[in-house]
């Protein structure tokens, strides 16, 4: 029998956290169908704010802007860091294995200038390119290469190379072997790392925000509107931004539920 | 004699490490043939050679006169059943089956009657729709069997088949392997470190140490007669009587320390060494005689005799296995059947232990 | 296997050559720049100079630095103080919840640090929730400043990454696994003070692996009091971005950078130390 007050305690602590980290949203959410728009006073139901979102033009070029970059970013990562989680499964060198951490633990402003160093050194000044979505892309690719492939290593782990001998053992080349038993044994590993990159690119501010030039992408558009000229439509935007992203991180997490209970 | 398999002369290192050294065998066809060994002698690294996973550094794998070396697993008439079975787990148990012949080609109709034919030649034919993570481990064994089995290759080579199952269950698949090769008149080549495995399936038997092969033959053969100390203490629990050869009593003898142990002449010559060389007579446990320290008239004339202390006794259902310590810190093994006459004996008794000297087969050199 | 490594290698080299160049090149074109001038429209001098670091240990610098330190010590200490608790909670759930209330603390993570941090300043401003719920209910006249101040950019640091304190703290309880359920299944309110001084040395790894995962983003960190600080309270960070955009002396933005990178380096290697030193210290017992 545990200690009564003990276990309440601590789920008073737990459930405090909670409310913690998840008021602001909660608030933010309540404010976008707010009539007034403002703390101040509540004002009624409505979502006018959400008309005034889809005709806003510079919001919507910005969502496609983030739209494409992600997509890009997520090909480019999904490409290189498959096979390196594959590379690494087989060089099983610590060095390398934490090596590929790096990426993802250097600050994002350390990142985010040595881009922007490196690109206006070779790109801007040497090639006469001005950056713009695409140095974005270079630069999320950077550390989503590293997310996809631990991710993939992961998976990679449980994979019974003994499946792959089996394959050609019975009769399928090399490619063949790749197509029908490798790939379907990694796919849901690799559909979940590609899902955490697009997530991590569509919400990614800081190094956008110096990579992309003169750019604009939905996280930048958001940090100039709450920075410089709060309407009440960031609200709405917010919010569904905040929706899309527990969406793919849910659905992500059901596929490597499911991956892991095979 | 030119078997069906033939590998000549094959060689394989690892950095420093030989794991296969200079190994010559003919597999003859439709044979049940046992490669058995300690872990690490080999046969498994020339197992997959045989496969294609792997390739010799010298020597020649022939299959009817072709050299296999540098051909690609997927091109060779050969087919393996992999110890962890390497079922695709994102496919069914059909679809598993019949994936060879899709890859051959076969359409899809014919693929699957023929997954079929084989499923049910292992007995699993209402399984064909499950998945693998569905199957008990003997299922999944059956399984990995049918798939390679439904490509009619010329060989079956199996990696130690029968070593992720219970116990219960292994005696059954020992019976069921030989009885669906026998039926199929497919070669099998057996991968095993497990003597009794390798005893009940086998015809013939190669027994490997240190990537070397030490004696082939029949079980029996090398059950009875086996050719070195370590094919002996390998194959079946035995009892090792080491001396150096002395023939200038009547009979020759093995002399250690205080023993005098007399072996049977035949033996000796056809063994071939020098007097004074060191030779150890192997006794099978069922071939050595008990009786207790007290009991009249002693053991037969002609045995050789020493006494000692029961250790333990284990019972074993079918027979007793007594372990009697001798003097010098030997023990060694006897077996009774259950129903014998004095039978019963007890830890710390008295008694007296003999074996005769043609009971024993003779092998030159010391265990290690 | 000579075909087995050229072909690991063919797998590993996109990576590693992305890498090579868009990560290993640009961290040290700024360590080269942080020894090099400002040129005088905003370019960069190529003469070796090490002026940009004794303007780092300038007393203006050196006290946002001691600033940015504090914060992150402020957020990593009330992290644990809140992440430890509700670690311990969950991992005393039966294990059908744990998966769900894990899931219920991570998923804020994994939403956008800009719109978690704007929601902030819509909550503490003079005119937001919870300076409502305080004047309206009397407990003060005018409205409290919550915002744009330390206690808005710890608020702010906590609230982000008090998951990632949680989760590796949360995975040495599991490991724990029977001895925490027999400790806690134990009779007595004397109880949680015995599972307190067996517990939390044995979560030590976790506990570190927490601080740091917190220390870290939180010392570099731009955005938060960026947003937070309102441009009054500044961190390295803002410095960093300050000199690369506003004032357009990037060799000083770069020292500043290497700065930082020098200290998350200190303290990851003091840290590894100490995880060893540790390791080494409970396999003592067992030589006996």
């Amino acid at each position: 029998m545990r200690s009564r007050a003990g276990d309440l305690g601590l789920g008073a602590v737990f459930v405090g956290a909670l409310v913690f980290l998840y008021l602001p949203i909660a608030v933010l959410v309540g404010l976008s169908f707010n009539e007034s728009g403002l703390p101040t006073a509540w004002g009624g139901f409505s979502t006018k704010w959400y008309s005034e979102l889809a005709r806003d033009e510079e919001i919507k070029s910005a969502a496609m802007a983030t739209l494409t970059v992600a997509l890009a970013a997520t090909a480019v990562s999904v490409l290189i860091g498959t096979p390196l989680a594959f590379g690494l499964a087989r060089l099983r060198s610590r060095l390398l294995d934490g090596l590929v951490f790096v990426p993802m633990i250097i600050p994002d402003i350390v990142l985010a200038i040595a881009l922007l160093s490196g690109f206006n050194l070779v790109f801007t000044q040497k090639l006469g390119l001005q950056l713009g979505l695409w140095s974005v892309v270079l630069a999320h690719a950077t550390f989503g290469i590293a997310f996809v492939a631990i991710v993939v290593s992961t998976r990679l782990a449980h994979f019974d190379h003994s499946t792959v001998e089996a394959s050609l053992d019975l009769g399928a080349n090399e490619s063949r072997t790749f197509f029908h038993v490798t790939l379907p044994q990694i796919a849901p590993g690799v559909i979940a790392g590609a899902l955490i990159v697009f997530t991590l690119s569509v919400d990614e501010f800081v190094i956008a925000y110096f990579t992309a030039g003169i750019e604009i992408t939905l996280p930048i558009k958001i940090y100039s509107m709450v920075r410089f000229g709060v309407t009440p439509v960031v609200n709405a935007l917010a919010t569904v931004v905040l929706g899309v992203s527990i969406a793919l991180v849910l659905a992500s997490m059901r596929l490597r539920g499911r991956q892991a209970a095979s | 004699m030119s078997g069906v398999i033939e590998i000549v002369g094959v060689t394989k290192r690892f950095g420093s490490v030989t794991a296969v050294d200079d190994v010559s065998l003919s597999i003859a066809e439709g044979e049940f043939f046992g490669l058995l060994g300690p872990s690490g002698c080999g046969k498994t690294t020339l197992l997959r050679m045989l496969a294609g996973f792997e390739s010799p550094d010298t020597g020649k794998l022939l299959l009817d006169d072709n050299d296999l070396v540098g051909m690609k697993p997927y091109r060779r008439p050969v087919n393996m059943m992999f110890q962890s079975y390497a079922l695709f787990p994102h496919m069914n148990v059909e679809r598993n089956v019949a994936y060879g012949l899709r890859m051959e080609g076969v359409p899809r109709r014919e693929a699957l009657a023929r997954a079929h034919e084989a499923l049910a030649l292992v007995q699993l034919e209402g399984l064909a729709e499950r998945r693998p993570t569905q199957l008990s481990g003997g299922q999944k064994q059956r399984v990995a069997l049918a798939r390679a089995l439904v490509k009619r290759p010329r060989v079956l080579l199996l990696d130690e088949p029968l070593s992720a199952l219970d116990r219960q269950i292994r005696g059954d698949m020992q019976i069921e392997l030989k009885r669906i090769q026998h039926t199929v008149g497919v070669t099998f080549i057996v991968v095993t470190h497990d003597q009794e495995e390798a005893l009940t399936m086998a015809d013939r038997i190669a027994v490997m140490e240190h990537g070397k092969v030490v004696q082939i033959g029949a079980p029996e053969t090398l059950y009875e007669s086996p050719g070195t100390p370590f094919v002996a203490r390998f194959l079946g629990d035995s009892n090792l009587f080491t001396g150096a050869l002395d023939l200038s009593g009547g009979a020759p003898a093995l002399v250690g320390g205080d023993a005098r142990w007399l072996v049977d002449a035949d033996a000796v010559s056809r063994l071939g060494i020098a007097e004074g060389s060191e030779a150890t007579a192997v006794v099978r446990p069922e071939r050595m005689s008990i009786i207790a320290a007290s009991a009249a008239g002693g053991l037969p004339a002609g045995l050789n005799a020493v006494s000692g202390v029961v250790a333990e006794t284990v019972y074993l259902g079918a027979a007793r296995k007594i372990v009697v310590d001798l003097p010098d810190r030997q023990s060694v093994q006897v077996r009774l059947e259950s129903r014998a006459p004095h039978s019963a004996f007890a830890p710390g008794d008295a008694v007296v232990v003999g074996w005769a000297p043609d009971d024993a087969s003779l092998v030159a050199g010391r265990p290690e | 296997m000579r075909r087995g490594r050229l072909r690991s290698t063919a797998l590993v080299s996109p990576a590693l050559l992305w890498w090579a160049g868009l990560l290993v090149l640009p961290v040290g074109l700024v360590l080269a720049y942080s020894f090099f001038q400002r040129g005088t429209y905003g370019g960069v001098v190529y003469d070796w100079t090490f002026d940009n670091y004794r303007r780092a240990f300038d007393s203006l610098y050196l006290s946002v630095l001691w600033f940015s330190l504090r914060v992150a010590v402020e957020a990593t200490v009330i992290s644990l103080l809140i992440g430890y608790p509700v670690a311990l909670f969950v991992a005393t759930r039966p294990a059908r919840w744990r998966t769900v209330l894990l899931v219920l603390i991570i998923l804020p993570f994994w939403t956008s640090l800009l719109i978690r941090t704007y929601a902030w300043i819509v909550l503490l401003n003079d005119q937001g929730l919870i300076n409502r719920v305080l004047r309206g209910s009397g407990l003060v006249d005018e409205p409290v400043r919550l915002l744009y101040n330390e206690f808005a950019i710890v608020i702010g640091m906590v609230s982000t990454y008090l998951p990632l304190m949680v989760l590796p703290i949360y995975a040495a309880l599991e490991r724990l696994g029977p001895e925490l359920a027999e400790a806690s299944a134990d009779l007595g309110a004397n109880a949680w003070k015995r599972l307190w001084t067996v517990m939390v040395p044995l979560t030590l790894p976790g506990i570190a692996a927490g601080c740091i995962f917190v220390f870290v983003p939180t010392l570099g960190n731009f955005l938060i009091p960026d947003l937070l600080g309102g441009g009054r309270r500044q961190m390295v960070g803002n410095l960093i971005q300050g000199q690369f955009l506003k004032a357009r002396d990037w060799p000083f933005g770069a020292t500043l950078a290497v700065s930082l990178i020098a200290m998350l380096l200190v303290l990851v290697l003091v840290q590894s130390w100490l995880a060893r030193r540790g390791a080494d210290g409970e396999a003592a017992p067992n030589a006996v």
